[in-house]
């Protein structure tokens, strides 16, 4: 029931923008649909943690990582919105964009955001990957908006490898059909349906099956040697739609590895996937690592950020077990704080008009409190404790250190050096002497909000996590 | 239709890909890819008349009015608005190509994809082929520098993986068409737009050119 | 019957290819709008050179005044070993690999006999000339070698005795070996895009160059063998690829059959030659071993695709 509000919402929201000239009118109905979208899924996660299962449909399903997602993407769509409408104000006022490009900006908007729903909810892997492609082709145009060369590079080098990379991941899909076809192959085909018809599969094709699986949706998570597209797309992006790519996309294609992961586990055995799943998180970790230290852009930090974050939940993911509840818990910290740090750099963007990290200088004195936002965003994700992600990262590397003491080691040693080069760029940033002609000023009320919501929240859910979520939780330890 | 007339149809597919990699003409490689999708149209009907299958008669006819007919007319006038006649060239030489196509080859006949190839024992030979024309799109994204020749490259790399899906049996089920018609209407819708804007920003579809966001 | 079979079969060669040489200019004629020369012209250039004088240049050496003979006698000798019209025929000399180095002896002399008389046009069209019959000797040998494989012979009887085509697992191979030993008929018989037979310009040449120096009756007789290669090699293209047709037993039916069948291919090939020379444009020499390289590897993939 609730899911069908979701979908509704966002249709009827994009149907109508397009008709509809008013610009307030445009902005209210958005924020109106994220949150018809952000209640809707807290119901939907209260009746999981309850019932195990909510499936209002036949093809669309919620299980706990689904609810999950879904809580995720609720939350993150509503503050995404909110802050949207502000900031494409700012940049209107500054002539940057005109009128036609915020209406386009929010009929996509509403349709990432729904396609993003669907796929978190779909029972059918063909229909995940449909959804997936959905929001490929609305976010290309979203990367291209502001419609500079540079952008528009942004947008193709996105375009080709994710489409190449879904298109490998759909091949890597069907061979998980061909166990279906002795058995009629006209039903409809579920999660469940495959799980059940794995032990059919010859553990050759489900090898390589998962590895085309991994490689193409390993793309659109952002795991090395796919991560190219990363940094120039979150770099050219509005800022919120980087924080909605990083934040709700990720574990959107996560959840499906997961889903598929579990049907390859039955057919050859839990080692071979856990295997290349840490070996792919720790690449990453590494790989993120070292490009972080030359980063020159502030928003490219961010994405060689999430890169590192891929790495060690693919890594938690890979462990099984408590590495499980641990990478999951690190997914939902992620996508909070990821927000805060791209919603603080957008402000950032606005006050200084450059992205470049060497032309933001001394902002603790110009825009102080989103300095204190991108600070402790900063802090948080690279793992300070006493924060959450300090504690996923060190319940995974236990984890790691009795089974893989190689890899775990070698994925603390590059954690640290995350946290080096970030600190690096982030005291050139913030620390030093601001430029003269700089006014001080941070007076927009909603720019700071909702990433301060967000900080907050992630703050508490560092220390108290809500019984419903909890059950969520080890329910995914226990099923993947 | 005999298995004969299949191997054919697939030889040509496979020729009209190292067509692709050899041409250096875009209005070649486009009249190419429109063979190739013609060739899997037609594999497609003949399917068809084997399930009888009413989706499959849609998608056969979709594929037809829109891989065959309407994308390489559009290209063409693309290539005639912006007089693209040459495609640019391509970061390795035509003999490494040629080496590296027939390298692709063996891979995919060799053991190591043996269990793919053998889901069902009779079309071997064909799934082998199919097996080799994916890898030798990919590498033809890979390679070239031109906008277009890379659009072209996916879409054949998505008539690749759809022969494979023929001949792995796996047509028959309904979401699966669904995503080849879904793939095939938002492939065409984005390529026309974004050549269009390439070609406007930059003055050319050499991709070689986008090097504004090298670190 | 035999006797005459044989006779017929070394005679066939040499009369019938003036006759096509003839046949594709024509084409060639129609397709640019214009009548064209008869297609017994070729006949007729042959028996004019017979009776002209001859102008041999002094500083040439026996190998300009014997290598029209060599050439035009090897010619005959690999006509009378291929399958023209009937497959039930054998003879010494009717190996693959024999067959191509025997023309390859040709290539030797005309190369030597372009260099012979010391001018530099012989010169240069002998250099283009090895480049390109080195690269496709790989070509030619390789797809060759993929028709022996599947027929498991290398005797040129006995492949186009047996119906390749009844070998429909190999397919693929068989389309590839094609296209790959058609572009190197192209490159042997000095056709469009390696070389234009008609060309007037001396920097253009490869096969000309060489027998620019040439006249009266040795001339002639160059001219010739060289249309006797080019039906040399469509025979081996037709008949052992697509060997529908050809008699297979000794009978009168089957022999008129398989002289017409023979026939209608070399007019097909004929009208597929015509028309790529009227849409393509000669290539420049520097891309033509990238083409060779291409038929090369074509064939090398069908030799794999065989297993």
């Amino acid at each position: 029931m609730e899911l069908l509000f979701i979908i509704a919402s966002f249709i009827g929201t994009a149907l109508i923008i397009i008709l509809i000239k008013n610009r307030l009118v445009i902005e209210l109905l958005s924020i109106g649909a994220s949150f018809v979208a952000f209640i809707s899924s807290v119901f939907i996660a209260l009746k999981v943690s309850v019932f195990g299962i909510y499936t209002p449909l036949v093809f669309l399903s919620v299980d706990s990582l689904g609810s999950i997602i879904m809580l995720i993407i609720g939350l993150i769509c509503l503050a995404t919105t909110i802050y949207s409408v502000e900031y494409l104000r700012q940049e209107t006022s500054k002539n940057i964009i005109g009128f036609t490009r915020v209406k386009q900006y929010f009929i996509l908007l509403n349709l990432f955001l729904m396609s993003m729903f669907l796929a978190a909810s779909a029972n059918n892997p063909i229909f995940a990957w449909i959804f997936i492609e959905a929001t490929t082709l609305s976010t290309a145009f979203l990367i291209s908006f502001y419609n500079k060369p540079s952008s528009l590079e942004a947008a193709w080098k996105y375009l080709i490898i994710n489409s190449i990379g879904l298109l490998l991941g759909f091949l890597g899909t069907l061979l998980y059909f061909t166990t279906t076809t002795n058995l009629g192959g006209n039903d409809f085909v579920s999660w469940q349906f495959l799980q059940d018809n794995a032990h059919n599969f010859d553990p050759m094709v489900a090898k390589i099956a998962f590895i085309f699986v991994l490689i193409g949706y390993g793309t659109k998570v952002g795991l090395v040697p796919m991560h190219t597209w990363k940094p120039d797309a979150y770099s050219k992006a509005p800022a919120p739609i980087g924080a909605l790519l990083s934040g709700a996309l990720l574990p959107v294609a996560f959840a499906v590895i997961l889903k598929l992961k579990v049907i390859t586990d039955i057919a050859v055995g839990p080692l071979f996937s856990h295997n290349l799943l840490i070996f792919f998180g720790v690449l990453s970790i590494a790989v993120a690592a070292l490009i972080m230290f030359n980063a020159k852009n502030y928003k490219r930090l961010l994405a060689y950020s999430s890169i590192e974050n891929a790495g060690v939940m693919a890594f938690g993911f890979g462990l099984g077990g408590l590495g499980v509840f641990a990478a999951t818990l690190h997914m939902i910290y992620h996508s909070f704080v990821k927000v805060v740090l791209f919603l603080s750099s957008g402000n950032l963007l606005l006050r200084y008009n450059s992205d470049k990290i060497k032309n933001v200088k001394g902002a603790l004195s110009v825009v102080p409190v989103t300095s204190v936002l991108f600070i402790s965003g900063f802090l948080i994700v690279t793992g300070t404790p006493p924060f959450g992600i300090f504690l996923t990262k060190m319940q995974i590397l236990s984890v790691g250190i009795n089974t893989h003491p190689v890899a775990s080691i070698i994925a603390l040693f590059f954690m640290a050096i995350v946290f080096i080069g970030f600190f690096k760029h982030v005291t050139s940033m913030f620390f030093e002497e601001k430029q003269v002609d700089i006014e001080i000023s941070d007076k927009h009320i909603w720019l700071i909000i909702p990433p301060l919501i967000f900080l907050v929240l992630v703050f508490g859910l560092s220390f108290y996590i809500p019984p419903f979520l909890y059950t969520l939780i080890s329910d995914v330890a226990v099923k993947y | 239709m005999n298995i004969l007339f299949l191997k054919f149809l697939f030889g040509v597919m496979f020729l009209t890909l190292v067509f692709l990699h050899l041409t250096k003409k875009n209005f070649l490689a486009t009249v190419a890819y429109s063979i190739q999708s013609l060739v899997i149209t037609i594999v497609l009907f003949n399917s068809f008349l084997e399930t009888n299958n009413f989706y499959l008669l849609l998608v056969v006819f979709l594929s037809l009015v829109i891989k065959v007919i309407i994308a390489p007319i559009f290209f063409t006038n693309l290539i005639k608005k912006h007089a693209l006649a040459f495609s640019v060239s391509t970061y390795f030489s035509t003999p490494l190509i040629l080496i590296i196509i027939s390298i692709l080859t063996f891979i995919a006949y060799s053991d190591k994809f043996l269990p793919l190839t053998s889901i069902i024992p009779n079309n071997q030979a064909l799934l082998s082929i199919a097996l080799s024309v994916i890898f030798m799109s990919l590498f033809l994204i890979i390679n070239r520098k031109g906008a277009l020749s890379q659009i072209i490259g996916i879409l054949s790399l998505e008539n690749s993986i759809l022969a494979f899906i023929i001949f792995a049996g796996l047509e028959q089920s309904p979401g699966l068409q669904i995503g080849v018609i879904f793939n095939m209407f938002i492939w065409i819708i984005i390529a026309s737009v974004f050549i269009s804007m390439i070609y406007k920003h930059f003055g050319t579809l050499n991709v070689t050119s986008m090097k504004n966001l090298k670190d | 019957m035999t006797i005459l079979i044989w006779i017929i079969q070394l005679f066939f060669v040499p009369v019938i290819s003036p006759l096509i040489i003839g046949v594709i200019k024509k084409i060639k004629a129609k397709f640019q709008n214009r009548q064209g020369s008869s297609i017994f012209q070729f006949y007729k250039d042959l028996w004019k050179l017979m009776y002209k004088d001859e102008v041999v240049s002094k500083d040439a050496s026996w190998i300009f005044l014997y290598a029209p003979f060599i050439i035009f006698t090897v010619t005959i000798a690999v006509g009378a070993s291929i399958p023209l019209f009937a497959s039930f025929l054998n003879g010494p000399t009717s190996d693959l690999l024999v067959i191509v180095y025997i023309m390859a002896i040709s290539t030797f002399f005309l190369s030597l006999a372009g260099m012979d008389t010391g001018s530099a046009f012989g010169g240069f069209g002998s250099s283009r000339e090895m480049t390109i019959s080195a690269l496709a000797e790989g070509g030619l040998i390789f797809s060759l070698l993929t028709v022996a494989l599947v027929s498991s012979s290398t005797n040129v009887f006995i492949i186009s005795g047996i119906n390749i085509l009844n070998h429909s697992q190999h397919l693929l191979s068989i389309m590839l070996a094609f296209i790959g030993f058609f572009i190197i008929l192209l490159a042997e018989t000095t056709r469009f895009p390696f070389d234009n037979p008609s060309t007037h310009l001396e920097l253009t040449m490869i096969h000309e160059a060489m027998i620019l120096e040439y006249s009266g009756k040795r001339l002639a007789l160059m001219e010739w063998a060289s249309a006797n290669k080019l039906i040399i090699f469509i025979a081996l293209g037709s008949n052992l690829f697509f060997p529908l047709g050809i008699a297979q037993n000794i009978s009168w039916l089957a022999l008129v059959i398989g002289i017409i069948v023979f026939l209608l291919k070399i007019l097909f090939f004929s009208t597929i030659i015509a028309i790529l020379e009227s849409s393509v444009a000669k290539f420049r020499f520097f891309r033509l071993p990238d083409l060779l390289i291409t038929s090369f590897i074509l064939n090398v993939i069908a030799i794999v695709l065989i297993n």
